[in-house]
């Protein structure tokens, strides 16, 4: 890489859930909120310096479309001279985010920018409002629904529904456990909403096994998956400041973009993505698998996650040790650049120097980003 | 808001206060829902919008009631017009709460109480003589959104302007129909049934009859609802039945059938076992698993496996399409089953002869009451005639059956019957005055039985007739020879229409009306023909057939003159097919309206999946090339065959339009009907073919996507799935759909005719048929 990009800071919004309190927040106000939060607690980067905003998001329509990314560069204050773009890679589209400020500043096109990304997946619905399906890519199967996929993983490595339970209970735990350490305090940013402030995500809860053992399977009545072993419907959005070397002289960053990658992989097994697109970032860094002290592994499904770590041999107890997308929720433009915000106070908390994040894509994708902490 | 009455006030939200105040809003009534605590009050409205069959045409209007308690808001009921009272039966509770609101009573405002059995004197004797000139009964019945009857009983004295207003609210805005009854025990309705519920169980313990035997003796059989007599009082609660069956006991030291009020030693002894019926669990049926119900023993009160016995007179009664002729053959039959029902029914017929004039002067509103407070088909007198009054008093007589005088003289001045048309009018015998005279009827109620005895009738066929409704209207309406009651649309009513839309033409009339007299306005396609069809493969006749319907409904769409539809009660698959190819909808509020194909293994076939694309795309205003959101609204609501519970609702799903007009009152409907397509007739244009951006191929694979999840979850039977692939083939536009290529009206036809018949081939769709035929209810294949 040409030039070093520093993550200044990051922050998210918490994660709301179905009959939550964030019910009805427009997504482009939730990310303006989120940008403008992050600003106001970084105040000695002047808005001036900001040069472009990259939003990312799934389902990029309704109230996430019109190029949101201007609306919410516009609502959080940033001047009007600041340039703004919406990147779409479906559940990658906020990591991407990250990338493309990233790749712009390595390339020396802009020194300061903003990168991130939110989703109402109440508001739009997964699949849009206007779904058209090209046939020919229909007869490849290429719209298989996201749980088919996990379904599909289930089987090849025939991964138990019991296995996966504990895993959803596991990541459930562990969201609990941070919550009443105050593990989410400085990356969550409270939100006012409807005369409520929110400040908390609305997923962790205890697990109730019996009510999860008895739940029908969600997406194959001879299946695995269950509601309780996905990442639930959700909303949330998440922001990170991203500056040159030139511009972090004055400020000390605290974290560094080492490497960024995509890969592609077969879309009926799209959650195996995580697993390519980690070793070419590996390889960009010139880096092993043992040179990464804590990964942050979005949980789409608990057999997907289940599947990269026995097929990739990682090391379970460096994943997700704040929790995970299955307990957090995982509001799909908002999820990458949640990921990696969690992963700078992971290292933070845990004082380890090198994290992966990385997460699977629907149509067949992964991505991945390994930062280090300076 | 109705321009009567600015706001109402209903003190008690329990059961009847609950749903009246409910059924107020159905009319955009304000309303103030009084309960002696907020938190009951809040409880009890929230109560009546789960409570099933649904109070509320739509729960939205739910937000026009407002809980109150007695302790804070009094002041409040200043700004009533009319209060109703429906707290608990108890005298002294009542006059309590009265002398507690009177003085917050604005000088103009009504108060009425739904009492059923508390005599309107002594609910009356504390007030003071302003308050009893506004003061009166209003007895709804239970559920009152359902059921028509209102009895109102009312002091000598009453102000007219307010019995004027609250009888027109109740009959124009709430749809009721209002009987004038006596200050007597149980009024008109109740006083009767429970005679008729209390000899039936009489007769059933003499004859030894199974109670689930008696049940079927005199339910559906007879033109009475499904659930007989003691599956009734199993409804309604046994401590309930036998408190009205007490008050006549009590209060009704004269009558001549006092003994038959007697609480029989079985009941005393299930009321002190608590086996009041559904409410705690068993009754005279009790539930012992799911599907398994024992009836009770009326010796032993023992519960047993149910055993319905096979009668030969039943058999041959269920052999009559009409309820007349129905009764009459089982009356005459000589089996137990004959001898029960002519026993029980002529009893009813005596007492109810007795009653006058002590409970009412005359013959129909006692009529009116039992077909509307209970359900009935005919009323007593009505079921008299149908007998034929000469015969059964001579049989009656016979059998030392007492009757009245009255009843003896009127026959021996030779007159034959209680009710005949004179002058084209519908007459009663007046037992005041020995003679007939018109019963009253509103001007604006109207029904094809009155046109057809003025003489209008143009052509009658064997499924449905043309008749001339006047002021150069033309009204077909539909009498199934098939089904009375559910009028399936058969070639009858096709040539029918087709003849009425000629005429029509040729005569230079102004318009068409479709309705009907009958209980429902059709429950669909005549399904035996379909299969008839469907089993020999003999496809061509089918695809003729449709043809035939699908040319129909276009000729009548496109003809030159308004063509009015008049649903009402169940419109389902081509019923609903049929008024959606009108122009307009006048439909009475108790519409349920669907296209319910899908359970039959069908599609749509009479050009229903057009209507809806056609309908929702003036409803959904979208923007969006494809019209994605409309086909999906469309395919939910087909596929999944949604029923609406009011026309209201029916709005919503789309099956209604927002210019379709909504009469409350079904007795208004026909001529409700017949003054709109008058209206619209003046300069009148034809509307034009419409043509449609649909999805295409691109919107029918997202579709198929999704049922392909439902069947792998099992939400869906593979044969649901090629229902909903076909369903989804019509509904994006088949081949030639697309956002970009408009298809036409024709086209959609064409292929949905395709998709239709191709269905008729599947052996699964013909299962679902026959099952539905034989059964009554969908076929899960």
């Amino acid at each position: 890489m040409s030039k070093d990009t520093f993550i200044i800071d990051g922050l998210r919004s918490p994660i709301g859930l179905k009959n939550g309190n964030l019910i009805g927040m427009r997504p482009d106000d939730l990310a303006a909120e989120v940008v403008k939060g992050l600003l106001d607690r970084n105040p000695s980067i002047d808005l001036e310096n900001i040069e472009d905003v990259v939003i990312g998001c799934a389902f990029p329509e309704g109230s996430q479309g019109m190029l949101m990314a201007r609306g919410v560069s516009i609502m959080a204050g940033i001047p009007k001279e600041a340039g703004a773009k919406v990147v779409n890679r479906l559940c990658g589209s906020s990591m991407d985010a990250v990338h493309q400020i990233s790749q712009a500043i390595s390339s020396n096109d802009i020194n300061c920018g903003i990168a991130g990304g939110t989703e109402d997946m109440f508001g739009v619905p997964m699949g849009g409002y206007t779904p058209s399906f090209n046939p020919a890519l229909y007869e490849q199967e290429y719209y298989i629904g996201m749980g088919d996929t996990a379904e599909n993983l289930a089987k090849e490595l025939g991964i138990s529904r019991e296995e996966q339970e504990e895993f959803s209970v596991n990541s459930h735990n562990k969201a609990l456990k941070a919550i009443s350490d105050g593990r989410f305090e400085n990356e969550i940013h409270p939100i006012n909403f409807n005369d409520n402030v929110i400040s908390q995500d609305e997923g962790p809860r205890t697990p109730d096994l019996d009510k999860m053992k008895s739940l029908d399977p969600a997406f194959d009545a001879d299946g695995t998956v269950t509601a309780a072993t996905s990442s639930p419907i959700s909303i949330g959005a998440s922001a990170l400041l991203l500056g040159s070397q030139d511009l972090n002289n004055n400020i000390q960053a605290k974290y560094k973009i080492i490497s960024r990658a995509v890969a592609g992989v077969d879309w009926k097994t799209m959650g195996t993505g995580p697993l390519p697109a980690s070793e070419k970032a590996l390889k960009n860094a010139g880096m092993n698998m043992s040179d990464i002290d804590a990964i942050e592994l979005n949980e789409a499904f608990a057999a997907q996650s289940l599947y990269v770590i026995k097929k990739g041999e990682w090391d379970a107890s460096k994943i997700n040790l704040n929790g995970g997308a299955i307990a957090l929720g995982h509001p799909l433009g908002c999820s990458g650049a949640r990921i990696i915000i969690t992963l700078m106070n992971v290292l933070e908390q845990n004082d380890l120097n090198v994290g992966l994040a990385t997460m699977c894509i629907g149509t067949g994708q992964g991505i991945a980003t390994i930062i280090e902490r300076v | 808001m109705s321009s009567k009455v600015k706001k109402v006030a209903v003190l008690g939200t329990g059961v009847m206060g609950g749903q009246i105040a409910a059924h107020l809003t159905n009319a955009k009534i304000s309303v103030l829902a009084y309960d002696i605590d907020q938190e009951t009050a809040e409880k009890g409205v929230k109560a009546s919008q789960e409570i099933k069959p649904g109070a509320f045409y739509n729960k939205k209007t739910a937000e026009l009631i407002t809980p109150l308690n007695y302790t804070d808001h009094l002041d409040q009921l200043s700004d009533c017009d009319w209060i109703i009272e429906a707290i608990s039966e108890r005298l002294d509770w009542k006059k309590d709460l009265y002398s507690k609101i009177s003085k917050h009573l604005s000088d103009s405002c009504v108060v009425t109480s739904n009492t059923s059995g508390i005599s309107l004197k002594d609910l009356s004797s504390d007030m003071d003589n302003s308050l009893k000139e506004r003061f009166f009964i209003t007895h709804f019945f239970n559920p009152p959104r359902y059921m028509k009857l209102v009895e109102i009983v009312y002091p000598d004295n009453v102000k007219k302007d307010l019995l004027d207003l609250v009888v027109s609210i109740l009959e124009d805005d709430l749809g009721k129909g209002v009987v004038h009854a006596k200050d007597t025990p149980n009024f008109i309705a109740n006083r009767i049934g429970i005679y008729g519920m209390m000899s039936v169980l009489e007769m059933s313990n003499k004859m030894k009859l199974s109670i689930e035997d008696v049940d079927f003796f005199t339910g559906s059989l007879i033109g009475r609802p499904k659930s007989g007599t003691f599956r009734t009082a199993d409804i309604v609660g046994l401590d309930t039945m036998i408190y009205v069956a007490q008050t006549a006991f009590n209060n009704c030291i004269e009558d001549e059938s006092r003994d038959t009020f007697k609480i029989p030693p079985y009941i005393s002894k299930m009321l002190d076992n608590k086996w009041l019926g559904q409410k705690t669990g068993q009754g005279f049926y009790k539930k012992i698993e799911k599907g398994v119900i024992h009836s009770i023993n009326l010796d032993s009160l023992e519960y047993s496996p149910q055993n319905k016995k096979k009668y030969p007179g039943v058999r041959i009664a269920k052999e009559y399409v009409s309820m007349n002729d129905r009764i009459t053959s089982l009356c005459n039959s000589k089996d137990p089953a004959g001898e029960f029902t002519w026993k029980t029914i002529a009893s009813t017929l005596a007492y109810s002869a007795y009653r006058i004039p002590e409970i009412s002067d005359n013959i129909y509103s006692i009529d009116r009451s039992m077909r509307w407070g209970f359900g009935w088909d005919m009323g007593p007198f009505e079921v008299w005639d149908v007998l034929g009054l000469e015969k059964s008093i001579k049989r009656m007589e016979e059998e030392n059956i007492k009757i009245p005088n009255w009843v003896k003289s009127m026959l021996a001045d030779g007159n034959t019957s209680f009710y005949k048309y004179i002058d084209n009018e519908l007459s009663y015998f007046d037992v005041t005055e020995k003679a007939y005279k018109a019963v009253p009827f509103s001007n604006k109620e109207l029904s094809f039985s009155l046109l057809k005895k003025r003489n209008n009738i143009i052509k009658k066929n064997w499924s449905a007739s043309i008749v001339d409704m006047g002021d150069e209207i033309v009204g077909v309406e539909l009498h199934s020879v098939l089904k009375e009651d559910l009028n399936p649309i058969d070639g009858s009513i096709m040539e029918t229409l087709k003849e009425a839309k000629d005429w029509i033409v040729d005569n230079n009339y102004k318009g068409m009306v479709v309705s009907s007299d009958s209980k429902n306005f059709s429950a669909g396609a005549n399904l035996n023909m379909i299969l008839d069809f469907a089993e020999k493969k003999d496809y061509d006749s089918l695809e003729n057939v449709i043809d035939l319907m699908q040319g129909l409904m276009q000729e009548l769409r496109f003809s030159p003159f308004p063509v009015v539809a008049a649903p009402f009660g169940l419109v389902l698959g081509g019923g609903f097919e049929t008024i959606g190819a009108c122009d307009r909808i006048v439909a009475s509020a108790e519409s349920y309206i669907g296209l319910v194909e899908v359970g039959v293994g069908l599609i749509p076939g009479a050009g229903g999946n057009l209507r809806m694309i056609s309908r929702l795309t003036k409803k959904i205003n979208t923007m969006v090339p494809g019209a994605f959101p409309i086909v999906q609204k469309a395919f939910e609501t087909i596929g999944y065959a949604k029923v609406s519970f009011s026309a209201k609702q029916a709005q919503a799903y789309g099956y209604l339009q927002k210019d379709d007009i909504i009469v409350n009152n079904r007795e208004y409907l026909l001529d409700a009907a017949k003054n709109t397509a008058l209206e619209m007739s003046n300069e009148y244009k034809a509307p034009e073919i419409e043509s449609f951006k649909l999805p295409g191929t691109s919107g029918r694979l997202a579709i198929s996507t999704m049922v392909k999840g439902l069947v792998k979850t099992k939400k869906l039977s593979e044969h649901d799935a090629l229902i909903a692939e076909k369903l989804a083939y019509v509904l994006t536009g088949g081949e030639k759909g697309g956002p970009f290529s408009a298809v036409d009206e024709q086209y959609l036809l064409d292929i949905e005719r395709e998709a239709f018949i191709s269905l008729c081939g599947e052996q699964k769709s013909i299962d679902r048929i026959k099952y539905m035929l034989s059964k009554g209810k969908p076929l899960r294949n």
